[in-house]
């Protein structure tokens, strides 16, 4: 009897153990499941916004990692303002959606619109500093610009361009952004020209040139570069200056069989483009670091709110990318939709 | 031997030993194991259900928030159109509903979608309040340009909340959906360990059971093999007590009681039996002794009924020839010796004992011309006593043959009876040469053989007596010899006790 009495105990302890054994593995599942998610997110003090033309472009996705990671740093979240499926605001949308929910401090990619001359100065009388990034929105009443200086940029292409001119370069042409702040552009491209002009004495041995190529779709760009490189006058150089253009060009100088008659120089930094790098085709691309935009970026916002002022532009580096160097960024994301571009 | 303490412990089932109670608990083990096992999923499942319900409750809030935007939207501007009363009042009610309803938004800056959500919903809506209540002010100030841009204004953020709110809607849908699907999931896991866990208290209750049931059953087989062995008749059988006191226990105690008292009651029997045989025995050799007490009295007389039946006719002569002496004297002879010869075998009283001595003495008197003083105290009542045959008559004879024969002078003889305590006690006593103590000693071990060559005996000497009395009664020590020496004379005691 005592045997079997112990028997039985031993028998209602394993049944229990196994019980409370599986009361907690059937908690840990419902733990790890979608029920309970955003049961513990993490607190913030302040609340940023970025707002950028297009928030799909992965160099802007990058941008705002970096911005995030520092922003998170000083206790700051940073809200990346994106349309759906089922929005279709535009940056004025979004200035105004974010002055209205009284956030802390807004990142914006700039430009030269009035309208958003109005917004920042509207965040501004509401107490939100505006940082403007890649593009200043000039004579606007933001508190920092931090991007890339035109005349810095134009110097770069001018002198990565001159190292792969050869004695049959005749005519190097450069594909300027129609949509774009044409002012700026042309600083950038006279600085470019200047550089290569000057760069192989007097008088020239060929010459440099732009057109106007609209990218507010891949249809028009890819028709346009189509028509130059069939063109009799196809350049032996062709300097593209966003990343739209670039991609266009490299896949059409593989379909019309023009791959080692034209030099094509790039934008930004994808995987398309390091492939073309890789392969030749591509000579060099020039691109921001993305992280250093959005750290500056977030740092200005963070300095401004802690100290009252900031400096009134704060320069990111440029990064020229070619067949030497390709491998260290080959981790960088992604080949995915959008259009970036330098102004 | 049990005592009537144990036998009645054995007799009654504890409870806590009872099978009843060992199946009930066993039982109700199994029931109570199940009961908590679906309890433990009632309350997971509730959990999970409850879960599920707080999110649905969080897109009904939604839904009465966009509404209650709603109505401070249209009852703005139905007082702008309208300017009136009760417009105003609509306006100002819908204000402060949806003015509680954001109150339990989610106000903080966090890292998750629904709380920034939930954080710029409500953000905007003070300020879209703010700006509602600036239209209200500046349509009651008749500002109409004010409250034309301000209206557009508020358009304008009532279309942005209206979007943050249907994002968090569809968010929260989202996370629905992704619940249903995590709900179905851990139903499965629930399916499944429900499924288990059953079947494992099934398997060990299964096993607990088996223990049980073999717990009852093994005794129960034993007690079977122990009772066939004993109806094949041998009761030489282990008996093992139980282990348990249980219905079985019980059984098996009355069982081996039960082989026990028979065990006893056969070696009760086998004693009696060899009682009989003992008994039998002495009556034989009770009987061996008398036999041999007449042989020798046949030996020693050779013809007793020629003898009384001649001096019976001498009698007659003598009373023909009016010599009356001799007639008594003839008589008495005749009765004496026909005494001897029918009584010898069978069982007699003290009174006739007596007679037979009576006669015995008027015998020798007239043999000796009357030297024999002989006197007897009999007590009333006893003369009925059963004795055996022939034990006195030879106690005096021997008195008077070793003890008077070779006295100088008077020779005295004295009988007695009386009663004891449990029977009679016959003293026979003379004034002879006495004895000493090794002669009392070898008298009453039977050494010392009487004189068959004495002519004066009538043959049946003390030693058979002795005997005689020893197996009559079945008690030794019953005749006692005392003597304070030579010369000092010799008493005989014989402690008869009573038979009935």
């Amino acid at each position: 009897m005592r045997k079997t009495t112990g028997k039985l105990i031993i028998g209602l302890v394993a049944i229990l153990i196994l019980t409370i054994c599986g009361w907690f593995y059937y908690s840990g599942v419902m733990e790890r499941s979608a029920v309970s998610s955003d049961i513990n997110p993490i607190s913030y003090e302040a609340h940023y916004a970025m707002i950028t033309a297009d928030e799909n472009s992965p160099l802007w996705n990058a941008v705002y990692q970096s911005a995030a990671k520092e922003a998170k740093a000083d206790g700051a979240y940073l809200e990346y303002m994106k349309n759906d499926s089922m929005s279709d605001y535009t940056m004025i949308d979004f200035m105004k959606m974010a002055i209205n929910a009284k956030v802390a401090g807004i990142l914006v990619q700039g430009n030269g619109s009035d309208a958003l001359k109005a917004q920042i100065a509207d965040a501004k009388s509401a107490g939100i500093p505006v940082v403007t990034m890649m593009q200043d929105s000039t004579d606007s009443e933001r508190v920092s610009f931090v991007g890339v200086n035109d005349y810095e940029l134009g110097k770069t292409y001018g002198q990565e361009v001159l190292k792969h001119v050869t004695d049959n370069t005749k005519n190097i042409l450069v594909l300027l952004d129609k949509e774009k702040n044409q002012e700026e552009t042309s600083l950038m491209y006279t600085q470019m020209k200047d550089v290569i002009i000057r760069g192989v004495g007097d008088p020239p041995i060929y010459s440099v040139s732009s057109q106007l190529v609209s990218s507010e779709n891949t249809f028009d760009s890819e028709e346009s570069i189509r028509t130059i490189l069939l063109s009799d006058n196809r350049p032996d150089i062709l300097v593209c200056l966003n990343e739209t253009n670039t991609e266009s060009a490299y896949q059409a100088l593989i379909d019309y069989n023009m791959v080692g008659k034209v030099q094509l120089v790039g934008y930004y930094q994808s995987n398309i483009i390091f492939s073309g790098i890789e392969n030749g085709i591509i000579s060099f691309t020039v691109s921001v670091s993305a992280d250093e935009l959005g750290k500056q970026a977030a740092d200005a916002i963070n300095e401004y709110k802690t100290m009252g002022y900031v400096s009134n532009y704060i320069s990111v580096q440029l990064e020229v990318i070619d067949s030497g160097n390709v491998g260290t960024y080959k981790t960088e994301p992604s080949d995915s939709g959008g259009d970036s571009s330098v102004q | 031997m049990y005592s009537k303490k144990s036998t009645a412990k054995r007799d009654t089932v504890c409870w806590k030993d009872s099978i009843t109670t060992r199946l009930l608990l066993a039982f109700g083990a199994t029931a109570f194991i199940f009961l908590v096992v679906n309890i433990l999923m009632f309350i997971q499942i509730n959990n999970t259900i409850g879960r599920i319900d707080s999110v649905y409750s969080s897109n009904v809030s939604l839904n009465q928030l966009s509404a209650a935007l709603g109505n401070v939207q249209d009852n703005m501007l139905s007082y702008l159109n309208t300017r009136g009363s009760d417009a105003l009042n609509e306006y100002y009610r819908s204000d402060q509903e949806y003015t509680d309803l954001i109150s339990r938004l989610n106000q903080k800056t966090t890292d998750s979608e629904r709380d920034l959500l939930e954080e710029n919903i409500y953000n905007m809506s003070n300020t879209y309040l703010d700006r509602t209540r600036s239209t209200i002010q500046a349509k009651r100030g008749r500002l109409i340009e004010t409250y034309k841009m301000t209206y557009a204004e508020t358009a304008e953020m009532y279309g942005y909340i209206n979007t943050d709110i249907t994002k968090l809607n569809n968010l929260l849908f989202k996370k629905n959906a992704d619940s249903y699907q995590a709900l179905q999931q851990t139903l499965r896991y629930m399916e499944l360990f429900s499924l288990g866990v059953l079947t494992a208290v099934a398997v060990v209750m299964m096993f607990i059971l088996i223990l049980l049931i073999r717990s009852i059953t093994r005794p129960l087989a034993h007690l079977a093999g122990t009772a066939n062995k004993v109806s094949r008749g041998n009761f030489d059988v282990t008996l093992t007590e139980p282990a348990v006191q249980d219905e079985v226990g019980v059984v098996q105690g009355a069982f081996n009681g039960m082989v026990r008292s028979v065990n006893r009651y056969i070696d009760e029997q086998k004693e009696t039996m060899e009682e009989k045989l003992r008994m039998n025995e002495r009556e034989l050799m009770m009987e061996a002794h008398l036999k041999d007490a007449q042989l020798k009295y046949l030996q020693a007389q050779i013809n007793p009924h020629f003898l009384f039946n001649s001096l019976n006719a001498g009698a007659q002569l003598a009373l023909m020839e009016d010599a009356e002496k001799t007639n008594v004297f003839m008589e008495k002879m005749a009765d004496f010796f026909r005494y001897n010869v029918r009584k010898m075998s069978e069982d007699t009283t003290l009174g006739e004992e007596i007679e037979a001595v009576d006669n015995y003495i008027y015998i020798l008197n007239v043999r000796f011309a009357g030297d024999i003083h002989y006197t007897k105290t009999i007590e009333d009542g006893i003369s009925g006593f059963a004795t055996p045959c022939m034990v006195l008559q030879p106690v005096v004879e021997n008195a008077i043959n070793h003890g008077l024969r070779d006295v100088e002078g008077e020779w005295k003889i004295s009988l007695g009876a009386g009663k004891t305590g449990d029977g009679i006690l016959i003293t026979v006593k003379d004034n002879g040469i006495g004895m000493t103590k090794e002669q009392i000693r070898s008298v009453l071990n039977g050494e010392k053989v009487p004189d068959k060559k004495n002519p004066n005996s009538t043959g049946t000497g003390l030693d058979n007596v002795i005997k005689r009395l020893e197996l009559y009664y079945n008690k030794d020590n019953l005749l006692t010899i005392k003597s304070e020496g030579k010369d000092k004379g010799t008493t005989v005691e014989m402690n008869l006790p009573d038979q009935k």
